[in-house]
């Protein structure tokens, strides 16, 4: 499923990058963009919180790489990265 | 402890639920007591606690598994789900419900409450865990919330008591019906959607008219459970077609149903909480910072599976040292009793040896069990799973699979039992299906023995055999998993999604009854299995009877159970083994351990031996076959090693399975695997070897 805000049409007057969640180093954060390529599987995203619009912060990889810890909402989540393939981000102007 | 399950009208029925890490279970204590039992589910083996409430003994409270969501996408939030909305057979939908909540986590549990909310069931909010929030210097304000959902919201702390009494007050003040019931608004195009559901629920007759659209936005989401466990729902398969194509719409709906929902959940948010400002890590962030990283982390890991791996074996040494020493006296006091005889023998070396070797393992069980609860209610499990999380992804499975894993090294019983917490269906019947290739406890008797039968001498080399087992075990394990995840249970990889709750000290009432929960079947279910074989073992053995005077080895080779030995000789004949190995094998079937016993009494040194005997020893050593060669080479001994590495050599351990998978179909396949694996392993080690002029 693809849903909402392509990486192609950010405003000009706010200069961002979108990139899947996998590629966002620990520590840095952003906005949900949406989803690419995941079909119901979206949706439990979203009722877990990870909404479009919503901020996102990677705050830890598990000792052998894979998965990834996650802040949203308030808690902490943890997911694959083959699952964080998926998930787009719009990387917060000032990096941590 | 005695609750009413009387279905007279009178009774109230009261679910509770809430997501996972709310503390539903706490409350659910607080409010029963010890006025509680487990009853399972109408046709599942599913269990679920129901308690009384004191004070209000017209009402029986339901304690539901943990959900995110009412879309159903585990085992255990269907059950919730099809309880809630009347959709089990035999089961009508509950009068009321309770919802517990996280208040530290308040947005996302809030997504549960207002999808029940909207079923128009007359609900109470439970916020528990305030103290948290204000530790945190939030200020939560609960007239407000309550205000927002049109519900009555009642602040809890389920571990010191707070808020309790306001509790059983609320559920004594609860009105039999919802004035106005309570809905989230959606946009027209959501709403559309909401609508053709709600069509369908009313012309399916699906729920009743209050429930309808609260029924219809639950079900208008795409739901993930389809594979089966849907035998106990009364919906037909066309209701469910039905449903299917009234969600034809595409993805971006959902996504505004979910959206809309959360939208709406923040302006209430708004008006109850005003959290204070960010202040930098938590005492959870800075633990996780060690017990996650990268060197650490994995030291921690090591070190805490390895210390319960030695408590479970060392530590459960004395107890099970008086339980054989309690057995032992018991069996004296009824030869006393009884005296010589048909009923005595049946008595001590049927009942009571057979349910001895049953209870001597609970202690080892118990204690495995205190231990996961421990890790489960701190926190730490979460974070097993993350840390081990890549190796299970490599064969397939879900990070939560470790545990059982691990715990399947001392007993596969309480592992196969330790699936529940695996969301995914398929992933919890893998894990199932390889956890008993674990070398665990029942084994090692076994492998003792061999060992020091034919390579005594070095330690190392002992040591070295010895670990070699269990590893053989344990790759074995995730290699068919792997195979398994790409056949028997191919499908979408399931999603690993795991919540990693704040860590908290563990509260002990909690971990305790959940180290009995967890035995008590053990006790229980596998025990009476286990009883019924060694009885029929202790007969097949013991008919029928040779004349007077005997020696045990005679009556043991016409008995039974030495005619099934020699039957079965040509079958084993090619792994190297005769037919007094093959009495032991055939007798390991009971349970592994009943091996050395076995054996005992086949090389006619008594019925007394244990692994530490050396006569059995060096009986086993020395035996011949009727030509002069020696049985036990010692490469017959790696191949019968090998052998109980991988056969399924336990009725416990079918019986829990058969328990669990709710039917015959996987205890019968994975008996037919495993003893399949053991065949050929044996037989390659043992050809091979003697083609190699190992023999």
């Amino acid at each position: 499923m693809t849903t909402t805000s392509s990486p192609a049409t950010s405003p000009a007057d706010a200069p961002s990058t979108v990139v899947t969640l996998n590629q966002i180093a620990v520590g840095d954060c952003g906005h949900i963009a949406g989803f690419d390529g995941l079909n119901g599987e979206a949706t439990r995203l979203m009722e877990m919180g990870l909404l479009v619009g919503g901020a996102i912060r990677v705050t830890r990889v598990a000792p052998l790489g894979d998965p990834i810890e996650i802040r949203v909402m308030g808690y902490r989540l943890s997911l694959r990265k083959s699952m964080a393939r998926h998930i787009l981000v719009r990387l917060a102007e000032s990096r941590a | 402890m005695n609750v009413s399950t009387s279905t007279a009208s009178k009774v109230r029925t009261i679910a509770l639920l809430g997501n996972p890490n709310s503390g539903k279970t706490s409350i659910f204590n607080r409010l029963t007591g010890l006025r509680q039992k487990v009853a399972n589910y109408p046709g599942v083996t599913v269990e679920r606690h129901v308690g009384a409430i004191p004070g209000h003994d017209d009402t029986q409270l339901v304690d539901l598994p943990g959900c995110y969501s009412l879309v159903s996408r585990s085992l255990d939030e269907q059950l919730a789900r099809d309880t809630l909305f009347g959709w089990l057979r035999d089961e009508p939908s509950p009068d009321a419900a309770v919802v517990v909540i996280d208040a530290s986590n308040l947005e996302r549990n809030l997504f549960l409450v207002t999808q029940i909310l909207e079923l128009g069931l007359p609900t109470i909010v439970v916020c528990n865990m305030v103290d948290v929030v204000r530790g945190r210097g939030d200020a939560l304000e609960i007239d407000a919330l309550s205000k927002g959902l049109g519900a009555p919201v009642v602040a809890t702390n389920a571990l010191d008591g707070e808020g309790i009494d306001e509790l059983r007050a609320a559920l004594g003040a609860l009105p039999h019906d919802v004035a106005s019931p309570f809905h989230i608004p959606f946009d027209d195009v959501a709403q559309r959607a909401v609508d053709r559901m709600a069509d369908v629920v009313r012309s399916r007759d699906l729920a009743g008219e209050s429930m309808v659209e609260g029924v219809a936005r639950v079900i208008a989401l795409p739901s993930s459970v389809s594979d089966d466990g849907d035998v106990w729902i009364r919906l037909t398969a066309e209701d469910a077609a039905a449903v299917e194509a009234a969600r034809s719409h595409d993805d971006s709906v959902a996504a505004a149903l979910v959206g809309q929902r959360y939208a709406a959940i923040s302006r209430i948010v708004e008006t109850a909480l005003t959290p204070r400002a960010d202040d930098g890590p938590t005492f959870t962030d800075r633990v996780d910072r060690f017990l996650t990283h990268r060197v650490w982390g994995l030291m921690v890991f090591a070190l805490v599976m390895g210390g319960i791996f030695l408590a479970v074996f060392s530590g459960a040494g004395p107890m099970m040292d008086g339980i054989e020493t309690l057995v032992g006296l018991l069996a004296g006091a009824a030869r006393s009793i009884f005296g010589e005889g048909v009923l005595a023998d049946l008595i001590v070396d049927g009942v009571i040896a057979g349910v001895g070797n049953v209870v001597i393992f609970v202690p080892q069980i118990a204690m495995l069990f205190l231990f996961i609860a421990l890790l489960e209610d701190s926190g730490y499990m979460a974070r097993a799973a993350f840390v081990m999380d890549r190796v299970m992804a490599a064969a397939g499975l879900h990070g939560r699979s470790f545990i059982p894993m691990l715990s399947s090294f001392a007993c596969a019983v309480p592992a196969i039992m330790a699936t529940r917490t695996i969301d995914n269906r398929r992933d919890r019947l893998t894990t199932i299906l390889v956890a008993p290739l674990m070398s665990c406890s029942a084994r090692l008797p076994v492998y003792i023995i061999i060992i020091s039968a034919v390579f005594a001498g070095s330690v190392w080399l002992e040591t070295g055999i010895l670990f070699a087992m269990y590893v053989l075990g344990a790759v074995t394990a995730l290699i068919v998993a792997a195979i398994l995840k790409r056949t028997v249970f191919k499908g979408p990889p399931s999603m690993f999604l795991l919540e990693l709750p704040p860590y908290r000290r563990p509260r002990p009432l909690i971990v305790l009854r959940e180290m009995w929960e967890q035995t008590r079947p053990f006790i229980t279910q596998a025990g009476t299995v286990i009883l019924a074989f060694s009885v029929l073992l202790w007969a097949m053995a013991y008919y029928p009877r040779a004349a007077d005077g005997t020696d045990s080895t005679a009556q043991l080779k016409q008995s039974y159970i030495g005619k099934l030995g020699h039957a079965i000789e040509p079958v084993i004949e090619p792994l190297g083994f005769d037919w007094k190995i093959g009495v032991g094998l055939a007798s390991s079937f009971a349970a592994r351990e009943v091996f050395v016993a076995t054996m005992g009494v086949v090389y006619g040194v008594g019925d007394e031996e244990d692994e530490t005997s050396v006569p059995l020893r060096e009986q086993l050593a020395t035996a011949k076959w009727p030509d002069g060669r020696t049985v036990l080479t010692p490469l017959v001994g790696v191949s019968l090693m090998v052998f109980y590495v991988f056969a399924c050599q336990c009725m416990s351990t079918l019986a829990v399975v058969k328990r669990e998978t709710g039917g015959w179909r996987w205890p019968i396949f994975m008996f037919c695997y495993m003893t399949g694996i053991a065949y050929g392993a044996s037989f390659v080690v043992y050809q091979g070897g003697l083609a190699l002029g190992l023999g």
